[in-house]
C-alpha cells in the first residue's frame, strides 16, 4: 500500500476506501486512525453562505500536500497520512478538506491530524470565495475577508 | 521592435484568488530580457493602476511550480510564473 496518498480533487473522497487500506497497519502497531473532514458552513457571523468557490494553484499545491504528509509522518511516526483537498464551487454541507492519518495512539494521531490541517490551511495554494447573503468575500489566510474587488474590463 | 509573442518571448503569469480580481487572472509581459521578482510586482502594480500596492508584502511568486523566496530572484522570459494571495485553504 501507498503511506503517503495526496490530491487537490473536484469530487468527494470515499473515506471508508482510505480506512481500509489503512487498517491493515495496525499489525505493524499502529493502533489508531483519525479522519478529519471539513465541511462548508452554512452561517458565517450570523449570515447566511450560499457557496464557497475554491481554486488552487495545483502544480504547486499536490507538491506542498505531499511535503506537509512526509514531513508529519517522520514527526509524529505515522503508519500512514492521507490529505485531500477539494476545489470548485461548494455548498454548505459540502465536504472541502480530508485528512486521514494511521498512529501508533490516539494522542499521536489527534495532534497530527491537528498539525496537518493547520499546515494545510497556511500553507497549500488554495483560495477561496465566500459568497454570502451580503456579498461575495474573499478570505485571506486564516479567516480575515476581505470584499471582492470590481474585476478588471477584459481587452 | 521585436513582436513578443511572434518570437515567444513573453512571461506568462497567473494570478490567484483577490489578485486575480486585481489584476486579471492572466497576464502575459512581452519581454525579451529577464526581470527580478521584484521588477515584475512593480510592473503588474502599475498594469492594475496601483491595485496591488496593499498586497504587495503578502503575495508569494512562483516560478515554474516552486515559490521563490527572493524578490531578486530572476525571472526569464518563457517562465511559468504564479502569484499567490495568502493560502486560504481547509
Amino acid at each position: 500500500m501507498r503511506r503517503v496518498l495526496v490530491g487537490i480533487v473536484r469530487e468527494e473522497v470515499d473515506v471508508g476506501r482510505i480506512v481500509e487500506g489503512f487498517k491493515p497497519l495496525g499489525k505493524e502497531g499502529y493502533g489508531a486512525i483519525v479522519i478529519f473532514v471539513g465541511v462548508v458552513k452554512g452561517v458565517v457571523d450570523g449570515l447566511g453562505v450560499e457557496e464557497l468557490r475554491y481554486e488552487a494553484y495545483e502544480e504547486l499545491a499536490e507538491k506542498v500536500l505531499a511535503r506537509i504528509a512526509e514531513e508529519e509522518m517522520r514527526k509524529h511516526e505515522l503508519g500512514a497520512v492521507a490529505i485531500y483537498h477539494r476545489v470548485g464551487d461548494l455548498r454548505p454541507g459540502d465536504t472541502t478538506v480530508y485528512i486521514v492519518v494511521a498512529a501508533r495512539g490516539r494522542r499521536e494521531g489527534f495532534a497530527a491530524a491537528a498539525e496537518i490541517l493547520d499546515r494545510v490551511k497556511h500553507e497549500a495554494p488554495v483560495y477561496k470565495l465566500e459568497v454570502r447573503e451580503d456579498g461575495e468575500f474573499w478570505v485571506i489566510g486564516d479567516g480575515e475577508r476581505v470584499p471582492r474587488p470590481p474585476r478588471p474590463r477584459g481587452p | 521592435m521585436v513582436k513578443p509573442e511572434v518570437y515567444g518571448l513573453f512571461l506568462r503569469v497567473r494570478l490567484y484568488g483577490i489578485l486575480k480580481d486585481i489584476v486579471g487572472p492572466e497576464v502575459k509581459i512581452g519581454t525579451d530580457k529577464p526581470l527580478t521578482v521584484r521588477e515584475l510586482l512593480a510592473l503588474l502594480n502599475d498594469m492594475s493602476g496601483g491595485g496591488l500596492g496593499e498586497w504587495l508584502d503578502k503575495v508569494r511568486v512562483a516560478v515554474n511550480g516552486e515559490v521563490v523566496e527572493s524578490d531578486e530572484a530572476i525571472i526569464r522570459p518563457g517562465d511559468d510564473v504564479a502569484l499567490l494571495p495568502p493560502s486560504a485553504g481547509g
